[in-house]
């Protein structure tokens, strides 16, 4: 379980899907400050208070594989050589249900890794499970 | 195609090599082989050229065996001749002793007279008695004294006293005696003849009164000794003229004066004999064997053509064979003169025809034998030449063989370098072909898997946000919207539902094949009641493993899929309340054979092919909840694998799915296990 202050980032490029996840933590009674990142640059900008941007120290992300420019496998890549993020904790949360795309990210030693349902409900169960079981 | 490559070059180097070494035969070996041949071809008589050895070989034996012939010949006859010479030679020189015995009896009297005083009848007949006795050819030996007018009676008185008719005569011309007109006359009268029968006509004939005898008288008192002369005699045999010689001794009175000083006055008379050359000759052959040589006696004459005098004929010759024409046609003969006091004969001497001729048979030996010699060489050699146009001939047929075949083989490897050639060409293109191609089969599926990925993503994101939406509209406005708005967003809901399934599936059929490296050892009882436990069939289902199911190593998710949707689409189509499904399985051939039959509502025939295609399914789509994926999916990974599936039904008799699926037991195999699970729902 998240404690109060500790924020989440989530980097997702989908209006939708960011008020999918707004909407999941709402009706779960989530009430944590969540930061959204567009893309990998700006969460870099966020998580380093680069750019004007206010520094972000989550203790959480949520990363979406799908994204412009810079893809989530290489924002990966990226953060775990960088040597102040490296021990960032990241959950993926994605539509690929590809192995390809699951076994590259548990390469960098990810979480958890979730398909995004279809539905909205299970969604929502999806991400309670995940936080209250967060340590 | 790798293990290809070594061979292509072996071989290519072997043709070469083979081109090359056929190719120098070619150019020269055979070429100059040919060109030989075809040569001596070109003449149509060059056989007949051929055999010109043959006929030298003839001709050279022809004349060596001629040549030997004529040596041989030339040489018998040599050898006969100094036969027939040295025969010849005997003769004459026992002719020539005859006839000098024979004048020595002349000699012997008119010694003998000379030496007398007085020569009584008595007396002559005594001493010439021996000499008649002995010696041949006598017909007459005479004494005739010299009588002049002076001693004319006295002369008559003294012959008168031992011949009391003793008269001297004369030859008349008609051949009759008379008696002589002695006066003043030198008579020349026979006083003493012997034999005395066979000359008695011939006493007291006047002799000097032949012209003849009276020259011969002449000539041999100046010469003081013999003389001789030819004169033909009457054979007191035959009664016939013969050949005869005439031969006279002058006796001188007794001095002490010398010889040369002799006048007619001191001559006394003159001692003649007449000799039968013939009887001569014969006597002096006699004693000789025969020795068949003719022997001809001609009179030597300075005026006139030889005489014969006589003629012996060999006693070996044939009484009809006497002819002259021998003399002609016989090749060799021997003369020689025979001198005696002023006469000189020549003697020839003839060999009796064949006689002294080449008696041997060596020359003809010699010629026969070389001609047959030169026969037996001429058939060697023309055989010897016949062969080697025979082996010429072959020669060159195998030589054009030889060429001809060189040439197809070279012929031939040039066609197998040149297929060669085209066929790495072809290799090469189809290499490239099927490299392009591959490259374009690549190409293609990753161009596929990318799109199988986006579609993946980019489809499913906007579906799920339509979904997402739609919930909140109805969350929203859950107290505002009428029930008909709340169907139809609930609708919307379900078919973007479908899509989203659909895409799922799509994605999934797509991935077949792509992953099945992973083989692990899989007891598909375990895994059939796995998939049984996860599909939680309802109440009233029963899912029965039959007999027994094989351990085998597989890829266990795709295997584990085909049973899955088996054995869920049994469940989904059944279309009864309570159903069951059967599983089980047998090994044929190199297959495990797979069955998953339901008791449900079947599936007509003409739609058997139909179940497996994607997307299709047999109900409206209103109450389906199946994407039309499964049994396409089930098709393609047992395809995928090498086996092939089938399904046997009919309407309301339920449906049976066979598939086949690679035999690959796992090590330790027990390959099928004995127990007969139940599993229930």
């Amino acid at each position: 379980m998240l404690s109060k202050n500790e924020s989440i980032l989530l980097i997702e490029d989908d209006r939708v899907d960011i008020m999918t996840v707004q909407r999941a933590l709402k009706k779960n009674k989530i009430s944590n400050p969540l930061y959204v990142a567009r893309t990998g640059h700006e969460a870099f900008n966020m998580l380093r208070g680069d750019n004007g941007k206010e520094q972000v120290t989550p203790a959480l992300i949520l990363l979406d594989l799908n994204l412009p420019k810079m893809s989530g496998i290489e924002f990966l890549h990226k953060i775990r050589n960088d040597p102040d993020l490296s021990e960032q904790r990241i959950i993926v949360l994605t539509s690929s249900n590809e192995p390809k795309d699951r076994d590259a990210a548990f390469e960098y030693d990810v979480d958890d890794y979730i398909v995004k349902p279809h539905s909205f409900s299970e969604f929502t169960r999806a991400i309670a499970t995940i936080l209250e079981l967060w340590e | 195609m790798p293990n290809n490559r070594p061979f292509t070059t072996n071989a290519a180097t072997i043709m070469e090599n083979l081109s090359k070494f056929s190719g120098w035969i070619t150019n020269h070996v055979l070429s100059r082989l040919y060109a030989g041949l075809t040569k001596e071809n070109v003449s149509s008589n060059s056989i007949l050229w051929g055999y010109y050895p043959v006929a030298l070989v003839t001709l050279i034996g022809l004349i060596i065996s001629v040549g030997l012939f004529m040596q041989s010949r030339s040489w018998e006859k040599q050898q006969a001749e100094v036969a027939f010479h040295e025969t010849a030679q005997d003769r004459i020189l026992l002719i020539k002793r005859e006839i000098k015995f024979s004048l020595g009896i002349i000699q012997d009297i008119a010694s003998f007279i000379e030496a007398s005083e007085t020569v009584g009848r008595r007396e002559f007949r005594k001493f010439v008695g021996p000499a008649l006795k002995n010696q041949a050819g006598i017909e007459t030996l005479a004494w005739v004294p010299r009588v002049d007018f002076k001693n004319h009676d006295q002369f008559l008185d003294f012959a008168r006293r031992s011949f009391p008719p003793f008269e001297i005569k004369e030859l008349t011309p008609s051949g009759q005696s008379t008696s002589s007109k002695a006066e003043g006359q030198i008579h020349y009268p026979i006083l003493y003849v012997q034999p005395y029968q066979d000359n008695k006509p011939m006493l007291g004939l006047n002799i000097g009164k032949d012209t003849q005898v009276k020259s011969l008288f002449e000539k041999s008192v100046s010469k003081g000794s013999m003389l001789i002369a030819n004169r033909s005699i009457i054979d007191s045999q035959t009664q016939q003229s013969v050949a005869g010689i005439v031969v006279v001794v002058p006796v001188f009175e007794k001095s002490d004066e010398d010889q040369s000083d002799a006048t007619q006055h001191d001559l006394r008379g003159y001692a003649l004999g007449i000799f039968n050359i013939g009887e001569i000759i014969e006597r002096a052959l006699e004693n000789l064997r025969p020795g068949s040589v003719d022997i001809r006696f001609y009179q030597e004459s300075t005026t006139s053509d030889e005489t014969l005098l006589y003629t012996h004929f060999s006693r070996n010759r044939q009484l009809d064979q006497h002819s002259l024409t021998d003399l002609e046609e016989s090749g060799i003969n021997y003369s020689e003169i025979i001198e005696v006091e002023n006469l000189s004969w020549s003697v020839l001497c003839t060999p009796v025809y064949d006689k002294f001729e080449a008696k041997t048979f060596t020359s003809w030996i010699i010629l026969f034998g070389g001609f047959a010699f030169t026969a037996l060489l001429t058939i060697y050699t023309a055989n010897l030449v016949g062969q080697t146009n025979q082996i010429r001939h072959q020669v060159a047929e195998r030589t054009s063989l030889l060429r001809s075949t060189v040439e197809e083989l070279n012929q031939e490897v040039m066609e197998r370098k040149a297929a060669e050639a085209e066929l790495q060409i072809l290799n090469e293109t189809l290499e490239h072909h099927i490299a392009s191609r591959t490259a374009e089969a690549e190409r293609r599926a990753e161009y596929l898997e990318q799109f199988a990925y986006v579609t993946s993503h980019d489809l499913k994101a906007p579906l799920r946000a339509v979904s997402n939406l739609a919930e909140w509209i109805e969350e929203d406005l859950t107290d505002k919207l009428d029930s008909s708005s709340k169907e139809q967003l609930a609708l919307l809901r379900d078919r973007v539902r479908r899509m989203h399934d659909l895409i799922e599936g799509l994605l999934e059929y797509s991935r077949v094949g792509k992953t099945s490296d992973v083989e692990a050892t899989i007891d598909t009882r375990e895994l059939i009641q796995e998939i049984t436990d996860s599909l939680s069939p309802q109440k009233g289902f029963t899912i029965k493993i039959k007999g027994e199911m094989p351990v085998l190593k597989a890829d266990r998710l795709q295997l584990g899929q085909v049973f899955s949707n088996l054995i869920s689409n049994s469940l989904k189509h059944h279309g009864g309340r309570k159903g069951k499904i059967r599983i089980s399985s047998k090994q044929v051939g190199n297959f495990y054979e797979f069955t998953v039959c339901d008791n449900g509502q079947g599936i007509a025939p003409e739609y058997h092919d139909k179940v497996f295609k994607m997307f299709q399914t047999l109900k409206s789509s209103d109450f389906n909840n199946s994407t039309g994926i499964g049994l396409a999916l089930v098709k393609k990974i047992v395809i995928e694998h090498g086996g092939s599936i089938q399904v046997n039904s009919a309407v309301n008799e339920g449906a049976c799915f066979t598939f086949l699926w690679p035999y690959t037991p796992a090590e330790n195999n027990q390959s099928y296990n004995n127990i007969e699970g139940k599993l229930t729902g």
